[in-house]
């Protein structure tokens, strides 16, 4: 089940709700959002939610064993290796093994290996490094192991950010686990922003990933034999234009997800930490990723970087790390080799930002902001077409070198239709309704009407919101779910 | 207000809103099980099965029957096809066709010989004739719901998604044409198969619509796209017929009545008038007198909007510029009976039907009151006279009531659900002529050549 969907807004969340706040005890609340995560997971995965269910098993009784070990270093590390090697061998075998078997075949110039068709189960990339970094931080002595195999099950696979992040660690809601209340602030507040991040997904980045799909070509048409001579044909401004769309949608779509997380979570009384903070604000890739996917990029610093020595082992060394981190970066999003160039390229921005331009750029005005947006929307084009054929061609169109026009009649007519809706997103990118409702905020203590005006807004806007959301959802006719490869 | 009760407010509203928007979604009476603007069956509630439990398709069939259920689904739709609007966001739902190629037109058919003997690669149905047309059941016109017109394009072959797509210039739209060389020579085979089949028993007639986008659109306009050329494609086509083929060429009959009423501006259909050109152009064919337009009895029906408007997400530039359905029927008493898609037989019906009444997106039933699989229609004022098997898609319904004027019968096949064929029909009723009457949009489907194919015996 995904959140914006109907069955979600106008039946799971509703009963959930009830429930949840029916019961009393944090123990009963625990046990409301345990089953309903389960029947979420199942909804979709109605076999994978074992795998959820096993792992979750096994970190939670390694983890067990790593404390029971704590003064024993072998076997402490026995039961971290172990943990290790299963989680990362079960995401190896659903994810990487048809990956890692082709690109076999293709080394030794045969096919004799095979590997059998798996599906990916959703979010395994979450839930998986969610257990993972419960498993460390219980083997570095940062936070005792749970007695509780359920606390365990219903960290890893708590509906709210189980299949789209963010990737909360252990030690963020471990208390929250067995004491937490919900007060009317935190339940306003978690609605405010659950409504938010709804409308992001289902108004703005529904239809920019529709204008996108439309403009380059759809994610399930991608590998039809045709859509190469499509993305050929199609003219400069037609690709300029998807992609500027694809790279609305993909903030818009991934970010609304942890918004709506966070926003679940308050209501719950449980705290997630930011994932997203505006990152096409940035100035240079090394900000933009730490406004990008928050939780991503603090788990392969806390969890690889540093462990590989970070910058502490000279500058060779310093490089080398980074080099793992971002190809692992980039083979967490999909395994296919466009994911690991896509990381490999950020690698590269980020060591010349690091020894090379940083200091000038950060001397700059507008130039740096050009700078950054221009490397990541390049990026995209990497990330959007796992064939190396279709990012060529892309790349080449855009700069009319497929013999393509520059525009025509009809993107022409496209593009000027979207532009205001285009003005939108780009608002939406920004932080400036998050200013503007500080402005009113402010106003609000000031005078009676600014009070009246900012709390009609607060109380209104997540219903408006809402029912914009359930309206674009009606028939269901484009709602992609972009993390199936995660 | 305190701020804890200004909260607690703000929760209510909350809170009532969400409830009542669940109430609402499980009033299952309130749940519509088809969709008037969409013209199809929703989504239904998925029959349970461990199978289909274990792979996730019944819970995926319960989210998807659940949404596309929705009570007023189509007027939250149309609301939300305003929203788009209001926001500029319906272009991608009118899809975009920018660059897209057909296959390349040949200038010269090829040198074997014309496809005629393929063999029929989809199963034969001969054996499943369907009886005799006249009378099981007697229903009174008003009882009658006319099945909704469908969209020719769905089904085409190769690159399916790009040529979806309608292109919407001023209040009109226009269906992008790309030629698709295996499903045009699949059609001039089924044809050709006909006139092998029938030498000497009827004589053929073929005649290939042209769609607007090649006819009534601006001509700037139409030079920037990459779309296919109708006429030439037609040529390739009727190059490809054998002599047994009378081929009744109409493309530049329907280009010289360009500045006229031929085409909806809101659906993919040719009107009343175009057929009616093309209807002369069949008789001179014939060589026998058509029927004069100012003798036949006129009707329309206003607030038409076709599948173009559906398809473009409700386009205000065409929603406010809704066409008009105008029939023609010549002079002449004329009856019909015709058998629907569940097999029920109809009898002594107007040829025409009157649409006033009908929801906006059904306005073209008015011609021979739908898509039917099977229809005869029988001219009363002519003791004797010749007959016509009129094999056709839904472009056939408009021009098929101008034939009462020189038929005493007109047998009609809609050959998408027709299951027998028209040889049979033809050695049943001693029929004199055959038409075969397509829109080029359907011979870029090999799926439905195929099937003509399949219905010629």
């Amino acid at each position: 089940m995904v959140f914006s969907s109907l069955i979600f807004l106008l039946a799971f969340l509703p009963l959930n709700l009830f429930c949840y706040f029916f019961v009393d005890s944090i123990k009963a609340r625990n046990t409301v959002l345990l089953v309903f995560s389960l029947i979420f997971y199942a909804w979709g995965e109605p076999v994978f939610v074992l795998i959820l269910i096993g792992m979750s098993f096994f970190c939670w009784l390694f983890s067990l064993y790593i404390e029971k070990y704590a003064e024993n270093k072998t076997g402490k590390k026995l039961f971290m290796a172990l943990a290790v090697v299963f989680c990362l061998g079960t995401i190896g075998f659903f994810k990487y093994g048809g990956f890692i078997t082709e690109n076999l075949n293709a080394v030794i110039g045969s096919d004799a290996l095979s590997f059998p068709k798996t599906t990916l189960p959703i979010g395994i990339s979450f839930y998986t490094f969610q257990l993972l970094t419960y498993v460390a931080d219980v083997y570095r002595g940062e936070v005792p192991a749970q007695k509780k195999y359920a606390r365990v099950l219903l960290y890893a696979g708590l509906f709210h950010q189980c299949i789209a992040g963010p990737i909360v660690r252990y030690g963020d809601i471990e208390n929250e686990l067995t004491e937490r209340s919900s007060d009317l602030q935190s339940i306003s507040a978690g609605f405010s922003r659950f409504c938010a991040g709804l409308a992001k997904k289902a108004v703005l980045a529904n239809a920019c990933g529709a204008a996108s799909d439309a403009l380059l070509v759809a994610d399930s048409a991608v590998l039809d034999a045709s859509s190469l001579s499509v993305l050929q044909s199609r003219s400069a401004l037609t690709l300029w234009a998807g992609m500027a769309f694809y790279m609305l949608q993909i903030y818009l779509d991934f970010s609304a997800y942890s918004d709506m997380a966070i926003g679940l979570g308050l209501i719950c009384g449980l705290h997630y930490k930011e994932n997203f903070d505006y990152p096409y604000i940035s100035s240079s890739v090394t900000e933009f990723w730490r406004r990008w996917h928050i939780s991503l990029g603090t788990f392969f610093r806390d969890y690889v970087y540093i462990p590989l020595g970070g910058n502490r082992k000279g500058t060779a060394r310093q490089i080398f790390n980074l080099g793992v981190v971002w190809a692992l970066t980039g083979l967490w999003h999909g395994a296919s080799w466009n994911f690991v160039l896509w990381g490999l390229y950020f690698f590269i921005f980020l060591v010349l930002e690091k020894f090379v331009f940083g200091k000038f750029l950060e001397k700059t005005k507008a130039l740096k902001h050009i700078y950054l947006l221009a490397v990541v929307y390049f990026g995209w084009v990497l990330f959007r077409f796992t064939e190396t054929s279709h990012v060529g061609a892309v790349l080449r169109g855009m700069f009319c070198l497929n013999k393509n026009p520059l525009s025509t009649f009809e993107s022409r007519k496209f593009v000027f239709g979207y532009v205001l809706f285009f003005i939108i997103c780009v608002i939406a990118c920004t932080p400036v309704v998050k200013v503007a409702s500080e402005i009113l905020n402010r106003k609000a203590k000031e005078s009676r009407l600014g009070l009246y005006i900012a709390r009609t807004v607060d109380v209104a806007l997540p219903v408006v919101l809402l029912l914009l959301s359930v309206l674009s959802l009606v028939g269901d006719s484009y709602n992609p779910f972009l993390y199936f490869r995660f | 207000m305190k701020n804890n009760s200004y909260l607690l407010v703000k929760i209510m509203v909350a809170g009532v809103a969400l409830t009542a928007l669940t109430f609402l979604a499980f009033i299952f009476p309130l749940r519509p099980t088809e969709s008037l603007t969409e013209k199809r069956k929703l989504a239904e509630f998925p029959k349970f099965s461990f199978s289909s439990l274990f792979s996730g398709e019944y819970f995926s069939g319960v989210s998807a029957w659940f949404s596309d259920t929705v009570p007023y689904r189509d007027d939250l739709t149309a609301l939300n096809a305003k929203l788009q609007h209001l926001l500029g966001t319906n272009a991608a739902v009118a899809g975009f066709n920018e660059g897209a190629k057909g296959d390349d037109i040949p200038d010269v058919p090829p040198e074997t010989e014309p496809p005629a003997s393929l063999p029929a690669d989809a199963s034969e149905t001969s054996d499943a004739l369907t009886e005799a047309p006249l009378a099981s059941e007697t229903v009174s016109e008003t009882e009658i719901e006319t099945e909704p017109e469908s969209s020719e394009d769905e089904e085409v072959t190769g690159a399916v998604q790009k040529f979806s797509a309608i292109l919407v210039y001023g209040d009109a739209g226009y269906e992008y044409y790309n030629f698709v060389q295996d499903a045009s020579e699949r059609y001039s085979a089924a044809v050709n198969r006909a006139g092998e089949v029938l030498a000497g028993k009827a004589k053929v007639y073929d005649m290939i619509i042209p769609t607007s986008i090649d006819v009534t659109l601006n001509k700037t306009v139409r030079a920037s796209l990459s779309v296919s050329d109708q006429k030439k494609a037609i040529n390739y086509m009727e190059s490809l017929l054998s002599d047994k083929i009378t081929k009744v060429s109409i493309f530049d009959t329907m280009v010289e009545h360009k500045n006229e009423y031929i085409y909806y501006r809101t659906d993919h259909h040719w009107t009343g008038l175009g057929a009616y050109y093309a209807y002369v152009k069949f008789c001179e064919a014939k060589g026998v007198q058509p029927v004069k337009l100012e003798d036949c009895v006129y009707k329309a029906y206003d607030g038409f909007l076709g599948t173009f408007y559906t398809d473009s997400g409700s386009d205000p530039a065409l929603g406010n510029n809704p066409d008009v359905v105008e029939t023609y029927m010549p002079p002449v008493n004329a009856t019909m009976t015709f058998t629907d898609m569940s097999g029920k037989t109809y009898s002594g019906m107007s040829v025409l039907y009157d649409a006033t009444t009908n929801n906006a997106h059904f306005k073209y039933s008015a011609f021979i009151w739908g898509d039917n699989p099977y229809s005869v229609i029988e001219n009363l004022d002519m003791a004797e006279g010749e007959s016509l098997l009129l094999i056709k898609e839904s472009f056939g319904n408009a021009i098929a009531p101008l034939f009462t004027y020189n038929y005493k019968y007109i047998y009609v096949m809609d050959y998408r659900y027709y299951e027998g064929t028209a040889a049979a029909l033809v050695d049943r009723y001693g029929i004199n002529d055959m038409l075969f009457c397509n829109n080029i949009s359907m011979t870029r489907a090999m799926s439905q050549t195929n099937s003509l194919y399949n219905r010629v015996g």
